[in-house]
Order: C-alpha cells, then structure tokens, then sequence
C-alpha cells in the first residue's frame, strides 16, 4: 500500500494502537506480519523475494558469524552479494542492459535475439537489496554481530516503514532498536504525528500538485520555450524533494510513533552552498552506503587526482543507475559526477578561489551559493525527469529558444481556470515550506518536530490547523505514486 | 494516551468547524463548474426565465430553449415562455431534485415551469464519487435520502450497504473539505465557470455537434465516429424495446423514498403556483427497472414518457443520433418539438385539474 491513500490511514493508527496494545514480546511478530500485509498489499508474490532475500542473508550472516578467519567467511559473503545482485539485474537491469545490447549489435548489423524478461519489478527492491547487503559486508568485515533470531532479522529486512523507499538502514542501527521494549509514550507519538503530518503536506499538497505543470512540458518536449522549461525544472527540483523526503518523512514519524528513530534521509538540500554539501544532504542514507560500500573500498579521495576523478564518476554513475533502468539515470549520475569533479579540481588547483561577499554580506553569500547549487542541482534533473536522454537534450536546446506564446507554462497556467489557482497555490506552498526549511536550517538541521514542539503551545496549535487545513482541503486525491517507488 | 486522543479529537473537531464555515458560504452549485455556470447566469439574468428544464446529459443535449419557446410563443403566447437548460451530464435525479429545490427557493416567484428529467435514483457511477463536480450535492438531508432509497431497493444486501457507504465516504469528504480547496479558491474567485456551457444562445443548451466543432481535439469525435454505426444502433434499440417491454407494466419495486420527494416536490411546485412535469426518456441497462414503476406511481398530467422506442422510432434514427445514449442538433430539434407538444398538453391537463 502506498502512504497517500486511504488504506494507509486506516492502516497506520490500527497498527500503532495494536502494538502498545500487545505483550512486548510478541510485538516483533505483530511487526513482521504487518509489514509482509504491508509489502504483499502490492502483489503477494512481491513476497517471495524478499523471503528468498532474507534467508539466503540470514544463513551467510550464521555462517559468517561462526568463522573466525575472514577469507573462510568470504565465500558466504560473496553468496549474499551474488544473490541480491542478481536478484536486482535480473528484475530491474535485465530488459536495460539487454536492450542496450540489442542497439549495439543492430548497429553493426549482428543478429541479436536474446528475449525480453517480462517480469513485474518488485517495489523498493533496490532499497531492501541495499540494506541487507550492508548488513553482510559488515558482518564479513566484523562490525556488526550476525543477529541469530531469524524473527528479528526478517523485520529487520521487510520493517515496514521504511521499505519501500528507505530510509536504507544499517543493521547496526535498526535491530538493537527493534529489540528495544517502548512504552507508549505521548511525546514521542507527538512528534511521530507531525512529522508524518509535514510528509503528507510535502508530498500530497506541493509534490503532486507541481506534477500538474512539470508534466505540461517534460511530457512534449521541443514544445515550450526556454523560460517554461526552467519554471519546470525548477518545479521538478521541488517535486521530486517533497516526494521523496515527503515519503522519508512519513516513515521516519511513522516509526518514530513506535519509539524507532530511522535516519534522517533529507537536510534541506537546497541550502547547500557546494555539490558536495548537496549530496551530504540528499538522499543521505544512499549517498552514505555508496561512500562506505563502493567509494572507500575503491581508495576514496586518497588517491591520485587521476584515479580520484575515476573513483568519482564511477560512484556516481553507480549512484544514478540506482535510481532506474534508463540511461537518463546513468547521465543523472554521471553530470552529478561532472560538478563535483570540476568542483574538486578547482579546489585543488585554485585552492583560494572563493566566492565570499564578506562578514557584513554573508547572508547575500549563502543565498547566491545555494541559488548556483540549487541551478547547478536542475541540470542532471532535466535528465531524471525525461523519458530519454534524447528528450533531456531537445528540453536542454528549448531552454536557449524563444517561448511560443501559446504553448508557455506560465501562458497555459495562468490563463486555464482548472490550473491558473493550482500554479499559484503551488508557489505559496512552496513558500510555506521553504520558511520552514529555511528555520530547520539556521537551527543547525533541526527537524521539523524538534522546531514545532518547542513553540509555545498557540503557534503549535496553529500550526497544527495550519497544517491539517493545507493537507486536508488542499491535498491532490488522486493517490499519485511516489516517484522513488520505481527504484 | 487519553491526552493524545483527546488532542486529536479537538483538532479534528476545529478542523471540522472551519471546514463547514468554509462550505457554508458557497453557493450549492460550487464544485460543479457546469452547474455553477449555469447558476451563475440564471441567477443574474433576473426576470428572464420562467421555465426550468432539469436532468442529465440528455436533457442537455436534447432540449433547445429558443426552439422550445419560439414553439410555445406560436401555441401559447400568453404563457411567455422562457426556458433555461439546467441539464448537467451525469446528473442523477437526487441532484436534479436537490438542484431543484435551491432553485425553487432562491427564484420561486419567477419560475412557472419546471421539466425535470427522470435518471438514476441512488447509484453515483463510481468514477464519479470523489469528484468535486459531485460533492456539491452531499447534504445531511441527501445522504439520509439516499440510504433511505437503497434500502428500498430490490437489489441484494450487499448493495443496499455498499452503496450508503460510498455514499457516506463522499458525505465524508465533503464535511472535512477533503481535496476541495482549489475547487473553493476558484468559485472565490469567481473562475469557477465554464462559458462553453451555456452554448451559443446562451440558455445552457449545447447540441454535441456544436461542441464537436468547437472542440475538435475533445473525444466527441471518437464517441461520433466508433458509436454510431447501424448494428450499434440497431442492437442498442432492440435492447431498449426489450427492457421497455419488460418493464413497461411493472408496478412494484419502485422507490418509495424517491416517490414521497417526487410527490413532495409536485407539491412544492403546486404551492408556488409552478407546473411540473416529469420526463422520462429512453434509457438502457437496468435502469427502466427501477424508473418505470416510479415513473407509473405519479399522476398522469405531471408526466410524459418518450421511453418506448417504438412509440418515437424517429429518435433511434441513425441520422438524428450523435451517439448511443445522444441526439445530434436535428435530432434535439426534432425532439424539442415533440416535447413541446406534450408539454402543452401536459400544462393544460393540470390547468384543467385546477379549473375542477
């Protein structure tokens, strides 16, 4: 079931009133079964995977657990990787690289007829495949313990609030938690509350209602001028963040309401002041198991330049891949990979090459930094949101034309009664939300539970007006997909 | 716990308070742009109509106001006849009833005649649930109605509950606002419009080969090309006929819920001084199973049926139709005129009623 729908709702409070309602000890079962009720409300054979993934996790995490030598330990290690990698290529890359083969082979005119792999793509396989291999490469490498009750391992891979867009946990982090016997606890359910509160604005009020527009031009490329293009990405940039921190946020409060707390995914991410401050504060859970399962055991930065700049582009083409079986994804990494080199170069050498207005202007400093890097940030997204990269150029080439007057966003926008209040009511609510984000921020990444509950109690209760009013009255209902369920 | 329960229940109940203040100053019409275009210039145009035609997409299509009143100016000059379109696609006669009645009572003095065109009775097509164009309608007095009317129905216990439920989901929605801020923002605005409905005289009809023409990109033109081929039209009558003849003497399994608001809204319309007649065109499905018992259960001079294909083999003739369910400008132009006839007759049956 996906968190904006009604199912959901009902779901959710039936679940948490249920689990401080039942003895402790069982809760880890209770938790168990509602989280295959959960995944299997997709597609009941969604669950077989996911089965097959546990044990096969389990086993090498026992086995690896029981060897004291760790070349011993590493053909189990190897068995954990070999099968959720091919549990990944085969149901999300299999029809990708085969296609890809297919087009080389016709382009020398080579007879290629490897068949298409018709087969559902399980949902959030590349978040639950992520984290149970994170749980045996630190098992191999002795940092975690191998978890021996196969009960709590399995709800360590399937928990429920975060598997099907993350946040991706490490074991290390999230089993001792779920171990952990929590009272009902009127705080903690509070805080739960508004951050699943400010998940469903960001997601059913502003994410879904961008779409309207960012649709209108990524769905007919060539077919808006340069300035509607822009609007959209800037839009996209908007959308895909309320998304998919929108989801982290459901789950994190959703969790949270059960005394877990999952690692926070999204710190305001459009108040970097550099790409590498960006990818500290998107995504972070993925950007963090790139970094610690790819990027170091590559050599990381202490490399030479040459090897550096490599290990770079490869993390982030891996990282863009990630995201989907299209080559827009791959380029989404690669540019990302392009910034940060061009970054690093220049910082290696122009090493006192600086843009700073000052002490008196620092405010004005910060504000064109994250402006650049938020514009630097839209470029890969004009490839994550087209359907193929060769759309991505046609918008690339739109953005330096001339606008056709009766084709601009702004134009069909302003001038449609259906959409001319949804773009403006778009707008104000990303105000909404950046004033908020931009509190969040100053206050050294505070949450937006942590911010609201330490308010006297009448701005917290308008808030929560506030709030209710915007995701009650003003929420699109048409039970709009999250984009990162599709990775 | 019982701190967080209670927390919830008072902000839900804020929630709720400011959400009917919202609704509360809304016009009926709001969410439903057709409707509410329609309304809009009804309500402005005082003194310029007197006759009301009520129903679904076929009352719309089919009743042409300026051929209807140039008819009756030639029979009746001295009822001055001037007629509004209020028909709404996809409109069942619960909202056409309570459409009705708010306009009953915000120009009743105006109003000498009302046709309203008999559709569904309870069911809302599921599509349409959870559209802001039908959430306009849900009032507390609609949904007891409603639930009132499945329980009267013939069909199995699962519908009679199913049914008040989707019904009651919508109930729901309205009475939290749920994803109706836009839809409220616009008629604030006053955005909330539709000229197109109006049609081009202005009198909300528009024939679909009108907006055909003008909206060439719509999906009228595949509706025009894919469904009205002669087997089609051939099959689709034949299947009326059947119903029709199924049906046509049934006197049981009819609404009573729906019989007492037809029976209390003639009276209304005899209070004011305003003659009702109640329309019952062709119709397909299971839908004269239910219609045409009801339809028999009220009095002769306030009804007329064109129900029977046989009876009006002029209105399945392939070139007066648009689509299946759908009359094109010849045919609307030859039904006006059938209607006025009746109509005509009908008012002068009731005048006679009221002489005796």
């Amino acid at each position: 079931m996906i968190f904006n729908s009604f199912q959901f709702l009902v779901f959710l409070p039936c679940v948490i009133f249920l689990y401080f309602a039942i003895p402790s000890k069982w809760r880890w079962l209770f938790l168990l079964l509602s989280s295959y009720y959960f995944y299997m409300s997709w597609k009941p054979e969604y669950a077989f995977l996911i089965v097959a993934s546990t044990a096969i996790d389990y086993y090498s995490g026992m086995r690896m657990s029981a060897i004291t030598d760790k070349k011993k330990r590493r053909p189990f290690l190897m068995l954990s990787i070999f099968t959720n990698l091919s549990l990944l290529l085969l149901f999300k890359y299999f029809n990708f690289f085969n296609e890809s083969a297919r087009a080389v082979f016709d382009s020398f005119n080579i007879f290629y007829n490897v068949p298409e792999f018709n087969m559902f793509l399980p949902v959030g396989i590349s978040f639950y495949t992520f984290q149970t291999l994170s749980y045996s490469i630190d098992v191999y490498r002795g940092t975690t313990k191998a978890e021996k009750h196969f009960g709590y391992f399995a709800l360590f891979v399937s928990y429920w609030p975060q598997l099907v867009a993350g946040p991706i946990e490490r074991s290390g982090d999230l089993l001792p938690q779920l171990r952990e016997e929590f009272k009902f606890e009127y705080n903690r359910v509070r805080e739960g509350l508004i951050r699943i509160g400010w998940g469903f604005f960001k997601k059913v009020v502003v994410a879904d209602r961008l779409s309207i527009f960012v649709q209108q031009v990524y769905q007919h490329p060539g077919e808006h001028g340069g300035f509607a293009v822009v609007l959209a990405t800037w839009m996209f940039a908007f959308q895909v963040y309320c998304d998919f921190s929108g989801y982290s946020d459901i789950a994190i409060g959703s969790a949270r309401m059960m005394g877990v707390n999952l690692t926070d995914n999204f710190k305001t991410p459009y108040f970097s002041k550099t790409i590498r401050e960006f990818w500290q504060r998107w995504h972070i859970t993925l950007s963090v198991w790139i970094r610690d399962y790819l990027y170091f055991p590559m050599g990381g930065s202490r490399v030479t330049y040459s090897r550096l700049m490599f290990n770079t582009m490869f993390t982030f083409a891996v990282m863009g891949l990630w995201h989907g079986a299209n080559w827009t994804f791959v380029m989404f990494g690669v540019i990302h990979g392009v910034l940060l080199s061009v970054r690093r170069t220049a910082d290696k050498f122009f090493p006192n090459l600086k843009f700073d207005l000052g002490p008196r202007l620092k405010w004005l400093t910060f504000a064109i930094s994250a402006f650049w890097v938020f514009n630097l940030t839209c470029i890969p997204d004009i490839f994550f949101c087209s359907a193929t990269s060769g759309d991505a150029m046609i918008q690339i080439q739109s953005i330096f034309t001339v606008p056709n007057t009766t084709h601009t966003l702004i134009h069909n926008s302003l001038t449609g009664a259906d959409t001319s209040v949804q773009f403006i009511l778009s707008w104000v609510f990303i105000a909404f939300l950046l004033f908020f984000d931009i509190r969040m921020y100053t206050n050294k990444d505070e949450t937006i539970e942590g911010l609201i509950t330490r308010q006297p109690v009448a701005v917290r209760w308008t808030f929560y007006v506030v709030l209710l009013i915007f995701v009650g009255w003003f929420a699109m209902t048409t039970n709009a997909a999250f984009i990162y369920f599709q990775f | 716990m019982k701190k967080l329960f209670r927390n919830i229940a008072l902000l839900l109940l804020i929630y709720i308070v400011i959400s009917q203040v919202a609704v509360n100053s809304l016009p009926f019409s709001w969410g439903n742009t057709r409707l509410n275009t329609k309304y809009e210039e009804f309500k402005s145009r005082v003194g310029d109509f007197n006759t009301i035609f009520i129903g679904a997409s076929t009352t719309y299509r089919h009743i042409d106001p300026t051929i209807f009143d140039s008819r009756l100016a030639e029979e009746k000059p001295d009822w001055h006849i001037h007629s509004f379109n209020f028909g709404i696609p996809a409109n069942r006669t619960p909202q056409s009833i309570y459409a009705l009645k708010n306009l009953i009572e915000m120009k009743g003095n105006d109003i000498e005649y009302i046709v309203l065109d008999l559709s569904e009775l309870t069911k809302m097509g599921v599509d349409n649930l959870h559209k802001k164009e039908m959430i306009y309608w849900y009032t507390r007095d609609n949904i007891v109605s409603v639930m009132q009317t499945s329980y009267d129905s013939e069909k199995g216990t699962l519908n009679k509950i199913g049914v008040p439920l989707l019904h009651l989901f919508s109930y729901g929605e309205k009475l939290l606002m749920v994803g109706m801020g836009s839809a409220m923002l616009e008629q604030h605005a006053g955005i909330n419009i539709e000229e197109l409905a109006l049609g081009p005289d202005r009198n909300g009809y528009y024939s679909l080969d009108q907006e055909m023409v003008d909206d060439p990109e719509g999906d009228l033109a595949i509706r025009y090309d894919v469904l009205r081929t002669q087997d089609t039209i051939d099959f689709r009558t034949m299947q009326c006929q059947k119903l029709y003849d199924k049906y046509r003497d049934k006197g049981t399994g009819y609404s009573k819920t729906m019989e007492q608001e037809l029976e209390d809204l003639i009276k209304l319309c005899n209070g004011k001084g305003i003659h009702m007649v109640v329309m019952l065109s062709q119709r397909l499905g299971d839908r004269y199973e239910y219609l045409i018992p009801l339809y028999n259960r009220l009095p002769e001079a306030n009804k007329v049926s064109f129900a029977n294909p046989a009876e009006y083999p002029e209105l399945n003739d392939r070139n007066n139709l648009f689509d299946l369910a759908h009359l094109n400008r010849q045919g609307s132009i030859l039904f006006t005129d059938l209607f006025a006839t009746k109509f005509i007759e009908k008012v002068e049956a009731q005048e006679g009623a009221d002489a005796r």
